[in-house]
């Protein structure tokens, strides 16, 4: 009954202010309603944003570590068996293709588990062009390859060797501790590493290597054919044009001596001796 | 055995592959670390100190990433002196244990003498 009359009463009583009123309420309402719905997305997307932060902040406050970008190879929390060692055997193969020379220089190492060694095989690119190359490795026993951990290796990315060119290839890796607990690896401790050297069927690197070297070589026949003809006189723009669109034969660029170019006060004064020698 | 081999399937290198040195600018230091290893019976443990100039040099030159030593396991703990020292102190407690069992040996021996 008292809510009926209440009814009565505040449609009785809406006049024209009244409705006014309550619009302007109304729309305060929704305003509030509008901003808090906003602050609420806002900050549900804000706790999406902070919760990387937090997340490594509450991992490194209780421990929990994680394989994220700066990993840790110090090995701090576990207690490393030290006296216990694994022989390590590293062979090489290469692909009859690629004609290259490529053996360990380390025939065999000795570590425990846990240690980081750095170990080193020598490429030698018995060919006279650029060639690219693809390492993969094997390991024996195969049970043992769960522990070795590379940190950073030559291996499964394409190398280019120059021609003629003697690298050392540096392998730095560890075994992980946890191979000494590993009851099928119990009486192991021969381990063989086999890398295998591949030539790479895309052999674009080399290429791209090959094409830049030859435009620096153009480029620096067309600056000598410019220094000799500045020093007739002032060139004009029709002649330097014609100069700089020289084309050049295969033959030629071979032939070019980049030497006498890159020394030109040491090439005049070999050329000078010549002369004299002559005379 | 098969399970296992599918997990090995070999995974790339942590942080990547190295550049190559094509302008031997760390081969110094590469030919100290291999005369060292020759050296010590090829233990890499021995020879740290040209493994950390060889990869020092590296990263000078910007062929590998600049990191903490002691974060590339290459901190005190796990040096050759400290390896030693373990041995040593394992080696010590060994002989005080020898050396207590046999007084222990031969105080009974002594007993069954006296009883006889």
């Amino acid at each position: 009954m008292f809510k009926l009359s209440k009814l009565f009463y505040s449609f009785k009583h809406s006049s024209r202010s009244n409705i006014q009123h309550n619009l302007s309420d109304f729309k305060k309402k929704r305003r509030q309603e509008l901003l808090y719905n906003i602050g609420l997305y806002g900050a549900a997307f804000g706790c999406a944003f902070g919760a990387v932060p937090f997340y490594r902040l509450w991992c490194e406050h209780f421990g929990l570590e994680g394989d994220y970008d700066k990993k840790d190879y110090s090995m701090k929390g576990k207690k490393l068996d030290v006296f216990r060692k694994y022989h390590i055997e590293f062979g090489a193969e290469t692909d009859p293709e690629a004609n290259w020379e490529f053996l360990p220089v380390q025939q065999n190492v000795t570590v425990h588990a846990g240690e980081t060694a750095l170990v080193f095989y020598r490429a030698y690119n018995r060919n006279d062009q650029a060639v690219v190359g693809f390492a993969t490795y094997q390991i024996f026993p195969e049970d043992a390859g769960l522990y070795f951990a590379k940190i950073q290796c030559f291996c499964f990315n394409q190398q280019l060797l120059n021609p003629k060119e003697e690298l050392q290839l540096p392998i730095y890796f560890y075994l992980e501790p946890e191979i000494n607990e590993d009851p099928l690896l119990k009486k192991c401790e021969d381990i063989k590493i086999m890398y295998k050297f591949y030539k790479a069927k895309n052999q674009e690197l080399a290429q791209l290597a090959e094409n830049e070297y030859k435009t620096v070589k153009k480029n620096k026949m067309i600056l000598q054919k410019l220094r000799d003809a500045k020093k007739s006189g002032e060139l004009s723009d029709g002649e330097l044009k014609k100069i700089k669109s020289t084309k050049f034969t295969d033959q030629e660029i071979e032939d070019f001596d980049e030497w006498a170019y890159d020394n030109p006060l040491e090439a005049a004064e070999a050329q000078k001796e010549q002369q004299e020698s002559k005379n | 055995m098969s399970n296992r081999s599918k997990q090995n399937a070999s995974k790339g290198p942590d942080k990547g592959a190295f550049p190559l040195d094509h302008f031997h600018e760390c081969d110094n230091e590469a030919k100290q670390y291999n005369q060292c290893i020759q050296k010590h019976e090829n233990m890499p443990k021995r020879c740290r100190k040209y493994q950390v100039d060889y990869l020092q040099c590296r990263m000078n030159n910007g062929l590998m990433e600049k990191e903490d030593l002691s974060k590339l396991g290459l901190g005190p703990e796990t040096s050759w002196e400290s390896e030693e020292q373990e041995k040593q102190f394992l080696f010590d407690k060994i002989n005080r244990i020898k050396t207590k069992a046999m007084e222990e040996v031969k105080k009974k021996s002594e007993q069954s003498n006296k009883q006889e």
